[in-house]
């Protein structure tokens, strides 16, 4: 057991105001805490030794268990280095024409639409060519059945409303179709589908709820570059809909008041209410409040629910750059249609070849309902937006405004979850429907309260369909212009009247009247791009063809091309020059587009021109194009960044009145009056000085509660209410498991990072902390150890155990990468055996289990080495799989002048890779006694990364992302998580890049039988978060049980999928746990490379002094780099600071040292500890026999 | 009762030298009260903010605190370990001192010298020219647009134009380059620590009493060196001695900027200062004991140059 360096809690007080004195008067530690650890990332990480000669040697002597490990290896091994980059798929899509294109040859050939319709059974599928497509040689069914991916056929009635068979298909593999067509035209797809997720036969989960993406075949090719992005839509619900949900539609007379701040109920409430509004799932508080309330009177915000259902979708663009779906033209007679899985399972019933549908104008539609009279009644129908029924995604969920008093409902200092949309509605594709309950037939208007406060100069987009129909054109794009105040208006929008007498086009601005009839209706508005789409289209495909010219041009200049020599364009590119000159027109025609639609010129038609004018000189003057390179870069930069705010179309919504179109309609005020906005927001004001914002969502108030667990956090406020959401479910499998105290309440606190280390030094730290660094404060006694014999072996007086069993800990340990507990992993020198057990297990110490875990691995631009292949043949250029094949890289790319990032991190990835380890030492008691820098595998690794620095001239300091994007950089390593930045903001190059695994180092292995076989060993380095239990804690069962719970599969795969649902994609969750981080929402591709990257990980010891290893090694480096140093004698100079500096911590903390033999350590360890350490004695018999 | 008794049990008449020098405080403190109500309030926080942590960082510097677990009295081993076996140290020392000279005295005069140049301008034109010399100082991280400038990515700035006009081929790593880093952050530490001294030089000129300098002349100045030495410089003693003070202060603490910059630690303990050594024995490696050690030592560094320069001062004018 340890013996306690505790002391008591009194004294602990006094030395913390002391240590907070200091803390505050002598330094930003934290601060420099951050500098230190980005600056030194690259070293800090991992390694563990598996050696095939030690495994083989075990199998000679018959160990079974060996053998079969080395079996396994080999497979493993293998099949990771079979993996080959296709860059086949690449070709395609660099060759690919546009829908554009595709349409305009369809009306160039005089091809018109189809009259007929016919509809192709999912569940008829083209056994044979899908079979083909899995590598099968004929279809044969038991064989087919066997694959992983093959399609499964579902008997008729698994979905509801659905006669007959249908098909499920998986995330990966392929399925095609063979079908008649009976005569010759254009017909749009529909599909019948359902977006399953869980198996109902099998009781598999397949699916993890993201957006669900196919790639679109015809007759074998992908007919334009669009269908590759085929996406269908979920049918999200909130989680109070389920149980007889009826929407909350309210009726009101014309002229009362329909949104008064003051009348809002919610403000005062009882202590009996807040019970039955935090206990009751069901409970509303009032006629259309469906929210739950927490402790402080919040709503809080539902939980999202999938509602899988029969849904019809047209096969369209992802990005809606065509407000038509796509019509594809066939000819009479046989064809197939294949669909081929790039995200998500789905659940397929038919295929309906039709014409597309004919939809009226609003003139059209007007006289068709001009016998139709506005309904004579004083009825007004009102729905706040925040009730929806469905919408497309999860990230769609209420809001509360606080821009205005009058948004319904609205309260001073609670939360009001009042409104919905905002910037969470306005990627293409996402919907919300509504349903509305209307009394009368008639003509209304539709009057929704709204805002489009965030692209400033632009307008956002919606369509509108009643019913599930689109009514006519004009609602395809109806605009809801910026403004930073509210708006009333009925919808409407521009409607051709007539023709002038030059045969153009009279409009008119009209409030669309809608005839509904009696009865219950949907509403639902879907993002579009509108009448913006088709010029964002083009500019987009501008900005495309502009970076290639860029890239084509910096192959010749290089990033700092001499404005004074001529470089001989005109006969070098003279494409890129001729591309540049009609680039110029386009962008100009584009530019007086954008003006038209907007109405004004504002900043974005400005960077166009601007760029037009660029091109101009640059195209027209060849002398002109290395000067203006710089700018031609900058721009095109300005212009990405436009396009993504151009895309985005935000609108948020408070509420949508339904009201008769009678000459003088009812039509609420938008904003308040003056007085009533500074009542507002001074009561507000005055209110945020007794508001408790860090608990927002607890449901009860925990603070100073005994009995509580205190579980501290650091992130961001988001993360911290869903993780506060997500804990009452901790807290109830006390009573499921019949165990209350294991699983007591949570008190989640948001804490500022750097409070935990005055805190515990008080003795008034929480229970459980969820960040922090583990080893640091383990060493110090801070922590607790979960590797303690005293903890598993402690046993109830009915001899259960009392707290976890060694058996419940190893359990755990499966969810995550081996690697992932080397970081958090250290000696324990307090380790006592007991009785003649010399376990060697727990002379470990593991100060809490990992969370997040992060790793880099190999971005690369997939067109760009398509077309360096096409030029130069895939002999010289292809992706790298080892170092050998990234170094012949250099040269092809700095004859094209394009660079490879990799960081210094260079060095530690060539030594895992080779087995070599961070650290001397050959047992646990001795590891991180030394550096292994100085080893000579290390110092020739330290060369092969300071060569490639100074000799290859790659560069040191640089944005990956940014030159990635651009593509003078078209390979890089990066930490894994870039995924998410080069998602959301590089959009430009969706699909023209991915991530695969590490370039490896070649290697020999030895398999079960002796032989050898050559692989690639792969491995990179891995960090890790975690979560720790500190060591003050009297409730080590509930803490234990919090972090077994806070790691689990189903925990984190929800915290992360929560946290991309609230955040959006940028925030996806690096979790630690293996299969948790499997279930996110990656593509097949993606998936494939982060489970190879997952079997070769390593963690990099955290052993005492550690932070200077890495300092010295970059000063190392350093040396080389600035003052051309030998690297060996540069990394020479600091091997004795280093081992110095782990000596003297090793020796503070009862380490051995470098200096000590193991048996003086362990004599010096049994005076301390007051115990024969028969198991160091062990340890030190076995180093003098190896010495011998 | 007799006489005697009676005298003996007359209060004793409450005079100075019956009492000890803690009665006679004492008493004093209980006459004027009030007095001590009013300052009660910064005493009372500045004994809990400065005196104390001194005074326990002191205490501390004796010990092997690890800031979790209870100190342990070691004597004099940090000091020890600081002077004999601490290369970076003294290293450290050295680098302080450089820095220390440069933006202490030397800043000092450039700012008296600026400030007397513009005070010379008028109203208008001065007000615009002090904002110029005083903004690096009051805009927080602007220094950092040095990085900016002399970033080691081949699209920093001064190596983007060194590689234009062809001086260099490949990027320099400006702040991570030994060779670079003591000249350039001198530089910086100038340009952003021209700012207190040199506003509350410009306040000193301001208020001095235009009248003195015609008594001057009268009194037989001949120039304007002397209407300097022996009338402006002294009539300002007060703000030279807080700018000298603050000075100093700041030079000895100069150490985020350098962080920000090259990083921490800085290459090779090329740029490292007292106050870096502190923050990474305080901040990276958890020994406040080791860190306090340091702390005092600058402590009496500090102590030690505000003497000096307050002797100095007082010569001016003599």
């Amino acid at each position: 057991m340890k013996t306690s360096k505790n002391f008591g809690r009194g004294k602990r007080i006094a030395v913390s105001i002391l240590a907070l004195s200091l803390i505050s008067q002598s330094f930003i530690g934290s601060a420099f805490a951050a500098e230190d650890s980005t600056n030194e990332n690259y070293f800090f990480e991992a390694n563990n030794v598996h050696s095939d000669e030690e495994l083989w040697e075990k199998a000679q002597n018959g160990d079974e268990e060996a053998k079969a490990k080395l079996a396994e290896m080999k497979a493993n091994r293998l099949e990771a280095s079979a993996t080959k980059h296709n860059l086949d798929a690449m070709n395609e899509i660099l060759t690919a024409t546009t829908y554009a294109d595709y349409r305009a040859d369809n009306e160039d050939r005089g091809r018109v639409k189809a009259t007929k319709t016919i509809t192709v059974n999912a569940a008829d599928f083209d056994k044979e060519a899908t079979a083909k497509h899995f590598g099968l040689e004929k279809y044969d069914e038991a064989a087919a059945e066997a694959l992983a991916y093959w399609p499964d056929v579902k008997a008729d009635g698994y979905v509801e409303g659905w006669d007959g068979e249908s098909l499920l298909t998986y995330d990966d593999g392929r399925v095609y179709w063979t079908f008649t067509i009976p005569e010759d035209g254009l017909y749009t797809i529909e599909a019948d589908y359902y977006p399953i997720v869980d198996d109902k036969d099998t009781g598999v989960t397949v699916g993890n709820k993201s957006s669900i993406e196919r790639i679109l075949l015809i007759d074998g090719r992908v007919p334009f570059d669009e269908a590759r992005y085929i996406t269908f839509t979920r049918n999200w619900i909130e989680d109070y809909t389920p149980a007889g949900y009826v929407q909350p539609t309210q009726f009101f007379k014309t002229g009362t008041s329909l949104t008064d701040a003051d009348n809002d109920p919610a403000i005062e409430f009882s202590e009996e209410d807040k019970n039955v509004q935090t206990g009751d799932t069901t409970h509303t508080r009032d006629a259309g409040r469906y929210f739950k309330y927490d402790y402080y009177g919040n709503e809080i915000r539902p939980q999202k629910v999938e509602a899988p259902k029969a849904m019809k979708q047209l096969f369209k663009d992802a990005n809606e750059f065509y407000d038509v779906p796509f019509e594809f033209y066939f000819t009479k007679g046989e064809h197939t249609i294949a669909l081929d899985s790039s995200r998500e399972p789905l659940l397929l019933k038919s295929f309906t070849f039709a014409p597309a549908a004919e939809v009226v104008s609003y003139t059209e539609y007007e006289k068709a309902n001009s016998s139709k009279k506005a309904p004579a009644t004083d009825k007004i129908v009102k729905i706040d937006a925040e009730f929806m029924t469905a919408t497309s995604e999860q990230v769609i969920y209420p809001l509360n405004d606080r821009t205005s008093p009058i948004t319904d409902p609205q309260h001073s200092s609670a939360i009001r979850l009042n409104s919905i949309g905002g910037e969470k509605w306005q990627l293409a594709g996402q919907w919300v429907e509504w349903d509305i309950e209307v009394p009368e037939d008639g003509l209304y208007y539709i009057i929704p309260r709204y805002m489009q406060n965030v692209n400033a100069g632009l307008f956002s987009t919606r369509k509108i369909y009643i019913d599930g129909i689109e009514p006519f054109t004009e609602a395809r794009s109806i605009r809801f212009e910026y403004s930073d105040e509210w708006t009333t208006r009925p919808l409407g929008g521009d409607v051709v009247v007539g023709k002038d007498e030059d045969g153009k086009d009279i409009v008119e601005r009209k409030d669309f009247k809608f005839y509904l009839t009696k009865g219950k209706h949907t509403i639902k508005m879907e993002v579009v791009l509108g009448d913006m789409g088709e010029v964002i289209l083009r500019i987009n495909e501008s900005l495309q063809r502009m970076n290639e010219y860029y890239r084509k041009i910096l192959m010749i200049t290089g990033t700092q091309p001499d404005a004074y020599l001529d470089y001989n364009f005109d006969n070098l590119i003279p494409d890129v020059l001729s591309g540049m000159r009609s680039e110029q027109k386009l962008l100009e025609n584009a530019s007086a587009d954008l003006e038209r639609l907007v109405g004004e010129k504002g900043d974005q038609s400005v960077t166009l021109d601007k760029i037009a004018y660029l091109l101009d000189i640059m195209g027209n003057d060849q002398d002109k194009v290395a000067a203006n390179l710089t700018n031609f870069k900058s721009y095109i930069g300005t212009l990405g960044t436009w396009l993504l705010t151009a895309r985005n179309q935000p609108l948020t919504l408070d509420y949508i009145l339904v009201v008769p179109a009678v000459e003088d309609y009812y039509c609420p005020k938008a904003n308040a009056g003056f007085f009533k906005n500074v009542k507002h927001e001074f009561s507000a004001f005055m209110n945020s000085f007794f508001t408790n914002y860090n608990s927002v969502g607890a449901t009860e108030e925990l603070n100073d509660k005994e009995g509580v667990l205190e579980v501290w956090i650091t992130t961001g406020r988001d993360q911290a209410q869903i993780v506060r959401q997500m804990v009452t479910e901790y807290t109830n499998q006390g009573a499921l498991k019949n165990d209350p105290e294991g699983y007591p309440a949570v008190n989640l606190k948001l804490i500022a990072g750097g409070t935990l280390l005055p805190a515990t030094l008080a003795g008034m730290g929480p229970d459980v902390s969820m960040d922090g660094d583990p080893v640091s404060y383990g060493v110090r006694n801070a922590v607790l150890n979960l590797n303690e014999r005293w903890i598993h072996e402690a046993k109830n007086e009915d001899g259960t155990p009392k707290y976890y069993t060694k058996a419940d800990l190893d359990q755990v340990k499966k969810r995550f990468a081996p690697a992932a507990f080397i970081p958090i992993e250290v000696y324990n020198p307090d380790y006592i055996p007991v009785g003649d057990d010399l376990d060697e297990y727990y002379s470990v110490s593991l100060y809490g289990l990992p969370d997040t875990q992060s790793f880099p691995m190999l971005f690369y631009r997939k067109d760009i080495f398509a077309e360096l292949q096409n030029e130069l043949g895939d002999k010289d250029v292809k992706v790298p799989e080892t170092w050998d094949d990234l170094y012949s890289l250099i040269r092809v790319f700095s004859d094209k002048n394009m660079e490879i990032g990799l960081n210094t991190g260079l060095m530690q990835y060539i030594m895992y890779q080779n087995d070599v380890p961070w650290y001397k030492g050959d047992n646990v008691a001795s590891e991180g006694m030394a550096t292994n820098l100085d080893s000579d595998e290390a110092l020739d690794a330290f060369k092969t990364m300071c060569d490639f620095f100074t000799q290859y001239q790659q560069p040191y300091t640089y944005d990956f992302a940014n030159r990635f994007r651009t593509g003078e950089m078209p390979l890089g390593i990066a930490d894994y998580s870039l995924y998410n930045q080069l998602t959301v903001f590089a959009p430009e190059i969706k699909g023209l890049w991915e991530f695969v695994q590490m370039p490896g180092t070649q290697r020999t292995g030895i398999d079960e039988n002796g032989e050898t076989y050559t692989y690639i060993d792969h491995t990179a380095p891995a960090g890790v978060g975690a979560v720790m239990v500190m060591k003050d804690t009297d409730k080590i069962k509930a803490s234990w049980n919090y972090i077994e719970w806070w790691t689990s599969e189903e925990i984190q795969g929800r915290f992360g999928n929560e946290q991309v649902a609230i955040i959006g994609t940028a925030a996806k969750y690096s979790t630690a746990n293996t299969n948790a981080m499997k279930s996110q929402s990656w593509s097949s591709d993606e998936k494939r490379s982060l489970e190879q990257q997952f079997k070769y990980l390593e963690g990099t010891p955290m052993t005492p002094g550690n932070y200077i290893v890495g300092r010295n090694q970059n000063f190392a480096f350093l040396s080389v780099y600035n003052s051309g140093t030998t690297p060996s004698d540069a990394m020479q100079t600091y091997i004795s600071d280093i081992n110095k500096e782990l000596s003297r911590k090793r020796d503070e903390y009862d380490f051995r040292i470098q200096e000590e033999t193991l048996t003086e350590y362990k004599e010096e360890q049994e005076k301390r500890l007051g115990v024969e350490l028969k198991y160091l004695g062990e340890l030190a018999a076995k180093e003098e026999a190896n010495k011998k | 009762m007799s006489e005697k008794t009676l005298a003996k049990n007359q209060p004793k008449p409450k005079l100075r030298k019956d009492m000890t020098m803690l009665q006679w405080t004492i008493r004093n403190m209980k006459v004027n009260w009030r007095g001590y109500a009013m300052v009660a309030p910064y005493y009372v926080i500045f004994l809990t903010f400065t005196i104390v942590p001194v005074i326990l960082s002191f205490v501390l510097s004796f010990t092997n605190f690890n800031m979790l677990e209870m100190p342990r009295f070691v004597g004099i081993d940090n000091y020890i370990r600081l002077i004999l076996d601490d290369d970076i140290f003294l290293l450290a020392i050295q680098n302080t001192l450089i820095f220390a000279t440069m933006t202490g005295p030397f800043s000092y005069l450039l700012s008296l010298l600026f400030a007397w140049f513009i005070n010379e301008l008028t109203p208008k034109f001065r007000s615009v020219v002090t904002l110029i010399f005083y903004a690096p100082s009051i805009s927080g991280q602007v220094y950092l647009i040095w990085q900016v400038l002399f970033s080691g990515d081949q699209y920093g700035y001064v190596n983007g134009i060194l590689m234009k006009m062809g001086l260099i081929n490949a990027p320099v790593l400006w702040f991570s380059d030994a060779n670079y880093i003591m000249p350039l952050v001198i530089v910086v530490a100038l340009w952003t620590s021209l700012g207190t001294s040199f506003l509350s030089f410009i306040a000193g000129f301001q208020v001095v009493d235009k009248s003195l300098y015609e008594a001057a002349a009268v009194d037989g100045i001949k120039n304007r060196w002397q209407e300097l030495w022996f009338v402006t410089l002294p009539m300002m003693r007060n703000q030279m001695m807080f700018a000298a003070v603050m000075s100093i202060t700041g030079a000895f603490g100069f150490g985020a900027i350098i962080t920000a910059l090259c990083g921490f630690p800085s290459p090779d303990y090329c740029a490292w200062t007292i106050m870096h050594h502190l923050e990474d024995y305080g901040g990276s490696r958890w020994e406040v004991g080791y860190a306090s050690a340091i702390a005092t030592v600058l402590f009496i560094i500090q102590i030690a140059a505000n003497t000096i320069i307050g002797k100095m001062l007082s010569k001016v004018g003599k």
